[in-house]
């Protein structure tokens, strides 16, 4: 009742000023500014009249014809508090005024979206956990390779000493079963899986997604343990210049900059330039070897996006890297490349690819998905070289129909050529005479159908066929189910799969390369084949002001033939052979992801797991492997932009390939933990200032991680009967580098 | 007089039910809205939001269940939901908005990119809100809460009061 008695009112005083409004030359103008900064689209207006107008982008504003009168000027925006002044018009009077809007402080509050953080995919009954470039943002890492040791059941684990080579192990299977993806499409892999992972930039990153367990019913074989899908920036989401210049208390130099260009209206990429040195000859241990391997690595990265007619999907990427590593005694130079004076291991690689899709111009979703690589390495490691190339071609086409909105059917026809040769006995014809490179085809057909058969109950049934032009047919089922309840909040995944994995032994293992021992092979090698069966259980709960997602896992793995190395039967010797066995890795996993709207987030994780051999009816426990692993990540924003990150993980103890029994150093690793903090201030102008310190416990292996590290050669050692006093490098688990600071700086322009 | 009490007592349970009716959201479609717009105008409040994102199904369970910001929302605007890479085409004042493909399971729904870009670039969720002329007047990024939804939700009626 009193509103409209008010509105009468004003009414009222309306007739009242329109009688006496002849003189209406009166105007005001003048800027709205808030902070000190113009304040685009501002509402001013003249209470109890009909006069007003809103700022314009540069935060200017004016009013006109306004009547001879004492009036009362609001100025209010969205988010700021309202300001009221009293101003008299008397006649022809032009007045300026500059009025500055303080932030409603409520509002000021934290702006916390779905691209700030690691999000699960709720809908698909594949567990798919996705990490978001905000999570490897916590802690700044020049590749994804050192990213990933934030993932809970991801563990980057380095495979050498002197050259610092690495792979992914999830959920403690080794790298060459880890599958990773571009973009979907598999570039990733054999000789790749060596050096491949460290060439690609976190900052080309927009999301990670991992499957933990077998995934080869979409991606083939390969895919055994897990995949790890990049998915690099949208054209459309990518900032227009992007810069971040990183470097370290050691000397590590990382420069990202990226671009967004448009060719014209319906052509828009993105070019990225990644730029990575260190050039440092550290040797905090003492044992006359480098601790870091020196690395100067360019990588340059395109992507197009081309809008069709009719919305059809265009695009298609590259990428180039060229990286030249060495690590090795500490006065090594290039002149004793190869040679026996100074032990070093070098590796210069070129490495090509491009990926792209294009769905078909027809009514019909067909999409052509393609990829192409090529990765040359040239290196010496010792007086050892290898010289390899590998080419892999890659197409599939991809049927995706959906029938009466229950099934949800993709059909797809693959097919890879794989051509790899190197200066090994690993290519040479059976005789051992000539080179004999090795070209293998790999054709395959799928079909997976994804049921929804209420609006709780998902089933996802797929089969492969493959036909390796090596080894014959492989047939790879899979069955996902999922169920979740009515909001949402508890769902429930199981499945079921196999792997299937022909083992490639010198692109994948480096052990079978460096220098210590001689590699045998005891027969033909098998493809590897694998069943696994995996449990997952989500639980969401929100309020008002926290979101909270447990997710727990069990997962169960068994082999019934894996190609491992052997390194105890002969300690002068890797043995690669059939395993006369199984093998079973078998686990829980928890995640607890909290988000709070005060500013905190949280997200920890931890794995128990038991990965063991069984042969000849004798139990052992998978080398390297840890039975224990915990990750975490604590944030906090504060109000004024400033964020501060805590991320570490530990990791329980690991059986270590030892020399025979002499041999002195410790059997397994210590428990360890690597914990790093930084501190990240925002600025108004899109800069961005970051700084904070790596592996704040100053946790290394022990100093002794080299064998013989002054007689890399072996001078003077009958390695048969003394195999403890052999030079060896493969002896490794977590990086040397110790304690160190990083500081960074951000430049962003959307 | 007993007649007076009983009507009076019908009156009285008649507002309470009318009241549990009304903490109901009501939630329009972008055609309803047109239609609907022409009787009565008022500002119309967007929610882009997407499958995967907690953030957004946070918003929807608290957020958008609570009985003041319901009420605000029932009474003074149109609520649309709108997730932001929905497939299928939505019509909106003569023109056709479609799915955009952005890649392989990657794009975005061109209304929700016209509604929700904020500097050219889209977090989920954004709450937008156009006033009556359909113009946008605000684009609110991020998880917001009920009482500050409510705070922004009174602002927006006392603008379109004045």
């Amino acid at each position: 009742m009193q509103k409209n008695n008010e509105s009468i009112f004003h009414i009222l005083k309306l007739s009242v000023f329109f009688t006496n409004s002849y003189a209406q030359n009166n105007s005001i103008s003048g800027k709205i500014l808030s902070n000190g900064k113009a304040l685009p689209f501002a509402n001013v207006y003249l209470k109890n009249s009909n006069l007003g107008t809103s700022s314009d982008e540069n935060g200017f504003y004016k009013i006109k014809n306004i009547p001879k009168r004492k009036f009362s000027i609001i100025i209010s925006s969205l988010g700021y508090q309202k300001k009221s002044v009293q101003i008299n018009f008397k006649e022809n009077q032009q007045i300026k005024r500059t009025f500055s809007l303080s932030e409603t402080e409520s509002l000021e509050g934290i702006v916390i979206s779905g691209t700030l953080k690691p999000v699960t995919k709720s809908n698909s009954p594949v567990p798919v956990e996705v990490y978001s470039k905000t999570f490897f943002k916590k802690n700044p890492t020049p590749s994804i390779f050192e990213s990933m040791q934030n993932v809970n059941g991801v563990r980057p684990q380095l495979n050498c000493n002197v050259c610092n080579t690495g792979d992914i192990h999830i959920n403690g299977l080794e790298g060459p079963y880890t599958f990773v993806l571009i973009d979907g499409m598999p570039l990733v892999s054999g000789l790749s899986t060596v050096y491949g992972l460290n060439g690609i930039p976190q900052a080309l990153i927009e999301r990670v997604e991992i499957v933990k367990g077998p995934a080869s019913t979409l991606y083939g074989s390969e895919a055994v343990g897990g995949i790890i899908n990049i998915i690099t920036k949208k054209t459309t989401n990518a900032p227009v210049l992007s810069t971040d210049i990183l470097g370290s208390s050691w000397g590590e130099i990382n420069t990202d900059i990226s671009f967004r260009y448009g060719v014209s209206k319906k052509i828009e990429g993105i070019l990225g330039v990644n730029y990575f040195n260190y050039q440092n000859r550290i040797d905090n241990n003492k044992d006359g070897f480098t601790d870091l391997t020196l690395q100067n690595r360019v990588s340059v990265f395109n992507k197009i996006n081309i809008d069709r007619k009719d919305n059809k999907i265009f695009t298609i990427a590259g990428r180039y890297v060229y990286e030249d590593r060495w690590g090795g005694e500490i006065d090594w130079e290039r002149k004793f490349r190869g040679s026996n004076i100074k032990y070093g291991e070098s590796i210069y690689t070129n490495r090509w690819e491009t990926f792209g899709t294009y769905q078909l111009p027809t009514s019909e979703n067909i999409n052509f998905q393609f990829s192409a690589n090529g990765h040359y390495q040239d290196s010496y490691y010792g007086t050892d070289s290898y010289d390899a190339k590998q080419v892999i071609g890659f197409g599939q086409f991809v049927y995706n129909k959906q029938i009466a909105k229950k099934h949800d059917l993709l059909i797809g026809v693959a097919y890879r050529y794989t051509f790899y040769d190197d200066n090994t006995f690993a290519t040479l014809t059976a005789d051992g005479l000539k080179n004999k490179s090795s070209i293998t085809h790999l054709p395959g057909i799928f079909l997976q159908d994804e049921i929804a058969l209420n609006t709780q109950n998902k089933l996802l049934l797929g089969a492969r066929w493959d036909k390796n032009s090596l080894h014959g047919t492989i047939f790879s089922p899979r069955l996902n189910y999922k169920w979740n309840s009515k909001d949402n909040a508890h769902i429930i995944r199981l499945s079921i799969g196999n792997g299937f994995r022909v083992s490639n032994i010198f692109t994948e293992d480096h052990a079978a390369l460096t220098g210590a021992r001689e590699v045998e092979f005891n027969g033909e090698l098998d493809p590897e084949t694998s069943w696994n069966g995996n449990i997952n259980y989500v639980k969401k709960m929100n309020t008002e002001n926290s979101f909270v997602t447990l997710d727990a896992s069990a997962f169960y793995t068994y082999f019934n033939n894996r190609i491992l190395p052997d390194y105890e039967t002969d300690t002068n010797k890797i043995i690669y052979s059939n395993l006369d066995g199984f093998s079973v890795s078998k686990g829980i996993a928890l995640n607890i992801d909290a988000t709070f709207t005060n500013g905190l987030t949280l997200n920890a994780g931890a794995t128990l797991m038991d990965v063991s051999i069984t042969e000849n009816n004798v139990k052992r426990k998978q080398l390297l492997t840890e039975s224990f692993s915990g990750v975490w990540s604590i944030s906090y924003k504060f109000n004024n932009n400033i964020t501060l990150d805590y991320t570490g993980n530990i990791f329980g103890p690991m059986r270590l390939p030892l020399l025979g029994e002499n041999d002195t150093r410790s059997k397994n690793s210590p428990w360890y933990s690597i914990q790093n903090i930084q501190v990240t201030k925002k600025f108004m102008n899109s800069w961005e200032l970051y700084g904070g310190v790596k592996n704040l416990l100053d946790f290394t292996p022990n100093a002794n991680s080299i064998n013989s590290p002054n007689n890399p050669f072996d001078v003077g050692v009958n390695t048969e009967e003394n195999p403890e006093l052999a030079f060896d490098p493969s002896y490794i688990y977590a990086s040397n580098q110790g304690i160190r600071m990083f500081l960074g700086l951000r430049y962003t322009i959307f | 007089m007993k007649n007076f009490v009983f009507i009076f007592i019908f009156m009285g349970w008649f507002s309470i039910f009318s009241q549990s009716v009304k903490s109901e959201l009501s939630i329009f479609t972008f055609t309803e809205v047109e239609k609907l717009k022409q009787q009565n105008p008022k500002s119309i409040v967007i929610f882009i939001y997407t499958d995967w994102c907690k953030f957004c199904s946070g918003m929807k369970k608290n957020t958008f269940k609570n009985e003041k910001v319901v009420r605000l929302l029932n009474d003074h605007f149109y609520f649309i939901k709108l997730n932001g890479e929905e497939k299928e085409d939505i019509s909106f004042l003569g023109k056709t908005f479609n799915y955009m493909p952005k890649g392989t399971n990657t794009g975005i729904h061109e209304l929700a990119s016209e509604l929700a870009s904020i500097k050219g670039s889209i977090t989920y969720p954004t709450t937008t809100i156009l006033n009556s002329k359909l113009e946008i007047e605000a684009q609110l990024n991020g998880y917001i809460n009920s009482s500050k939804m409510n705070m922004i939700l009174l602002e927006m009626i006392k603008l379109n009061e004045n």
